[in-house]
This record gives structure tokens, C-alpha cells and sequence, in this order.
């Protein structure tokens, strides 16, 4: 399909991961936790599938991490509104992402 | 010949019908017998249970195939699961064979090792002449993800254990939060997503739907797609022969769905809480 293309998917399933991951983590309703938690688990290895297929550089990476730390704050403020974190943290979770993922 | 209704109780509806004044021992017997009978005959899918009860010879040696392919695979299997269209259907249409595999026991932390474990049971599997899509849990993990996973409760609404025991809670208890995590499955597809993608896609938000309307039932999810987009257009997404403008129109609902849903399930309390009877 083309790594342009591509790029935007590990972008989406990225945000994904780390919102999921996020909010397993704040939610005021632990009984949900093992849940969240397995579908971080579940995107994270969605991104992977996509990820593995290209060999990504520099740019790439800045790429993905730029957009994927202003999507996950959108989405967070947006959906869930409820959730309360430390902003550092979304950064923080981008990179460990992209560190697992081995970009 | 079995009477669900009887002569005289269908003389009652027929006067009902047509506008005749009923008597009050009529009257009686049209809201404390007839009434409640229709109400629980309108719950019953007969069809989809007359499908799973027929008898087919096939299911016996299918499902003891797939325990001794799984039994000499893995430790401390507690239970094995089929569940999907396989049950569904009674082994008479399906595409893969849907396998819940329960340990005793965590059986791995690394997630590549399950993997390739699931992939080579597939494959002893496929050379027998079975496609399973096969999932692993320890038992403790699926019994505490089940009342906040809307896809496990789905998936093990119409199951059989065909080995070993499990108790699968019988309350469930979503929050707002559960399937708004699901929901956001449904964004991931856009433009270039194949058909098949944005079929499971619209079948995640009709999932939600059904749970938010506390619904659990297989047969309802696959007709609610059928109902909104006819079954020509939905067995096109679901085998990848979508047109761009099928699959255009299928992305906006997803769109408007998504949105409304999520909007629906954050800003009102109600949803709080959604607890399901699972009797």
C-alpha cells in the first residue's frame, strides 16, 4: 500500500496504544484495568505488524513521534475528558512505544 | 401437534383483533396468559436454536480433533472453548473454527513465544484439515477481563466447552469507559482499509449498540448489519468485494456512529454503569 500510506497506520494504532495505556492507568475504575490493559496489548501488537513491514529513519521516527504525541492529547481531551494525567506523560509513553516497537 | 396457544386463547385474539367487546374472564386471560406468552416467544430465536440442536456427526470428531491437538500442545489446559460461527451454525457454515484455549496457569510472558505456539497448533491443525483461530488465557486473566470485555462476552455468549470446566461469571458489569475503548477500534479504518476491515469495524459499533441497549446476542449482531445495509452489501464487505462507494458509504456511518456513540456514552451518566444479566 506504500509506506506513506503505512506511516499514518503506525501512527493511528500507535495512539491507540498509548491512549489505552494512559487510561488503564488513571481510570477511577480498577475493575476495568485487566481489560484495558489486554487490548494495549492487543493494538500495540496491531502497530507491530505494520511497523516491522518498512525499515523507518530519522525523519520517520520524528514523524511518528510528533504526531503521535499531538493525536494522543486530542484524543484523550476529546474522549475522555474524564481521565486526568500528567501532560509529561504522554511523551513519555510515545517514546517507550517507539522504543518497544524498535523503529 | 404441541399448542403454544391455545384453541380458546386464540378465539380470544381473534375477538381482540377484530374489535369485539371481551369479556372480564377474557380480558383476564388475554393479559395474564397470552400477553406474557407472546412476550417470552418474541425472545426465542427458534431458528438459530433449532440450527445448534439438530444433530450433526460431524461436531464429534471435529471437536476431538481439536482437543488432542490442543491436549499435546500445552500444559495445564484447564478448558478448551469453541465459540464463533462454528457453534453458531452447528459445524454447517463457517470459515475458521473460533478455539478459547484456558491455562491452569500464566502459561508465557513473552508474547512472541505465545505466538509462535498458536501458530504452530494452527498449523498441526490445518494439515489435519482444520482452520482454528486459536486465543490463549490463564484462567484467572479471561475470568477477570470477561465482565468488562465486550468482545469475550460476545464471543462466549454462544460457546461450548468441549473439554474441562470453566464457570464464566454470570453478571456483567461494563462501565462507559469498556466500550468506549471498544469503540475506538471503529476509528482505526479509513479510505484504504479493505472491505473486510471496515466490515469488522461497522460490526465493533453495532456490538457497542447492542451492549449499550444491554443485548447479548450473535444472531442480532450479524442481522443488525443486515437490516441497515441489506445482505448483499454486507456479505461484499465481509469477503472483500466492496465498491470504493460501498465502502465510502460504510466509513460514514462509521464516522457518525463513532462520533455519536462515544459523545452518547462520556456526556450521559446513565452509562456508568451497565450491568447484564447473562442467565
Amino acid at each position: 500500500m506504500g509506506k506513506n500510506r503505512d506511516i499514518k497506520s503506525v501512527v493511528v494504532l500507535l495512539v491507540n496504544t498509548v491512549v489505552h495505556e494512559i487510561v488503564a492507568k488513571h481510570t477511577n475504575r480498577p475493575e476495568s484495568k485487566p481489560f484495558l490493559e489486554a487490548e494495549v496489548v492487543e493494538y500495540r501488537s496491531q502497530t507491530e505488524k505494520v511497523a516491522e513491514m518498512y525499515n523507518w529513519n530519522q525523519a520517520d521516527r520524528n514523524y511518528i513521534k510528533e504526531e503521535a504525541i499531538k493525536d494522543v492529547n486530542k484524543v484523550l481531551f476529546s474522549k475522555y475528558p474524564d481521565v486526568s494525567f500528567p501532560l509529561k506523560e504522554v511523551e513519555d509513553c510515545v517514546d517507550e512505544e517507539i522504543k518497544k516497537l524498535k523503529l | 401437534m404441541v399448542q403454544i396457544i391455545t384453541t380458546r386463547e386464540n378465539e380470544i385474539i381473534e375477538k381482540k383483533i377484530k374489535g369485539i367487546s371481551l369479556s372480564q374472564n377474557e380480558s383476564n386471560i388475554l393479559s395474564k396468559t397470552v400477553r406474557p406468552k407472546l412476550i417470552e416467544i418474541k425472545k426465542i430465536n427458534a431458528e438459530s436454536i433449532l440450527n445448534k440442536i439438530e444433530y450433526n456427526q460431524k461436531s464429534k470428531s471435529i471437536e476431538d480433533k481439536i482437543k488432542k491437538i490442543v491436549l499435546e500442545n500445552i500444559d495445564g489446559v484447564k478448558a478448551i472453548i469453541v465459540c464463533g460461527s462454528a457453534i453458531q451454525t452447528n459445524y454447517k457454515e463457517y470459515n475458521d473454527i473460533d478455539v478459547i484455549v484456558v491455562t491452569k496457569k500464566i502459561l508465557t510472558e513473552n508474547k512472541m513465544e505465545k505466538k509462535r505456539l498458536i501458530w504452530k497448533i494452527e498449523d498441526i491443525a490445518k494439515k489435519e484439515g482444520l482452520i482454528l483461530d486459536i486465543q490463549i488465557y490463564a484462567e484467572e486473566s479471561i475470568l477477570l477481563q470477561y465482565p468488562h470485555s465486550p468482545s469475550l462476552i460476545y464471543q462466549l455468549k454462544d460457546s461450548k466447552v468441549i473439554y474441562g470446566k470453566i464457570k464464566i461469571p454470570n453478571e456483567i458489569n461494563l462501565s462507559s469507559m469498556d466500550l468506549r475503548m471498544k469503540l475506538d477500534w471503529s476509528d482505526i479504518v479509513d479510505a484504504y482499509s479493505t472491505s473486510n476491515e471496515i466490515y469488522h469495524a461497522l460490526r465493533n459499533i453495532m456490538l457497542v449498540l447492542l451492549l449499550m441497549n444491554k443485548r447479548v446476542d450473535n444472531y442480532e449482531l450479524s442481522n443488525g448489519l443486515i437490516n441497515l445495509f441489506g445482505a448483499d452489501f454486507v456479505s461484499r464487505l465481509k469477503n472483500n468485494k466492496a465498491s470504493k462507494g460501498e465502502r465510502k458509504i460504510a466509513l460514514n456511518y462509521i464516522r457518525n456512529m463513532s462520533y455519536y456513540l462515544s459523545d452518547e456514552l462520556r456526556t450521559d451518566k446513565k452509562w456508568g454503569k451497565i450491568e447484564i444479566s447473562n442467565q
